[in-house]
């Protein structure tokens, strides 16, 4: 079972201008995410965090905020994702 | 130092806020052959001896095992990108039916993870084959010499293993 939060710090900038580089995220695992949320997913070992734009049978469609330096990553795969961020500081 | 305090405390794991570069370059020979390895792996698991097995046909089992599984997920991977960033909506107009294909595919990858089973895997490669197909049609040539970068023959290996 997984633990119902989890906290990450964020690298990189395609989610500007929601989130920078240095912040904190706060992710809560136990709830549906839906189109509009920002989830934090975990891909070959690495966390990732993206915005959902769509789902489609069981496949999330992610994509960066920043559209200048962020394009689409591709669908990804419901049991791929941590959770849904619910709170981030600096 | 109240970040320091919650760093010191929760031990945050690094979120990539990551920056994707559209190369433009697709292919489906790393997916064929994905399936291809799929389909071997099953066969020698499948002639393993099931009694009285020797730590050697153990040892072997655990090796296929574990390639199998790398590869339906190099499959899934495969698949989910032609998905997501090669096929386009006016290719999804042209072959009705292709949302579908792909999510077929993708769903008996994780099949073949699940079930040593030799009918999933040929399903699994009959799967990937029409999508490479018609990947083939959709697929654009680039229209620069790339001068020597790629093989001579860069689709010799999918031509072969679609039988062509």
């Amino acid at each position: 079972m997984t633990a119902p939060f989890s906290f990450f710090v964020i690298k990189e900038e395609s989610m500007l201008p929601a989130f920078k580089p240095g912040d904190r995220v706060l992710t809560f695992n136990w709830s549906r995410i839906k189109s509009g949320s920002s989830v934090v997913f975990k891909k070959r070992n690495k966390y990732y965090v993206k915005r959902v734009v769509g789902i489609n049978k069981g496949m999330v469609a992610i994509a960066g905020d920043n559209k200048a330096k962020s394009s689409k990553m591709g669908p990804i795969k419901n049991d791929q994702i941590v959770g849904r961020v619910i709170w981030s500081g600096s | 130092m109240f970040l320091r305090l919650i760093d010191f405390v929760f031990r945050p794991k690094v979120a990539y806020a990551h920056c994707d570069i559209p190369c433009g370059i697709y292919e489906t020979n790393t997916l064929l052959m994905a399936a291809q390895t799929i389909t071997r792996m099953v066969e020698v698991i499948e002639a393993l001896p099931a009694k009285n097995p020797t730590a050697r046909d153990r040892n072997n089992f655990i090796r296929c095992v574990h390639v199998k599984e790398k590869h339906a997920d190099l499959c899934e991977e495969q698949l989910v990108t032609l998905w997501a960033d090669f096929f386009k909506p006016d290719h999804f107009a042209k072959w009705p039916g292709l949302h579908e294909k792909i999510w077929k595919a993708v769903n008996l990858a994780s099949d073949n993870k699940q079930n040593v089973s030799m009918d999933k895997a040929k399903e699994l490669m009959a799967s990937c084959r029409e999508i490479a197909d018609i990947f083939d049609q959709a697929k654009v040539e680039p229209k620069e010499d790339l001068g020597g970068a790629v093989s001579d023959n860069p689709d010799a290996p999918k031509k072969k293993l679609l039988g062509k």
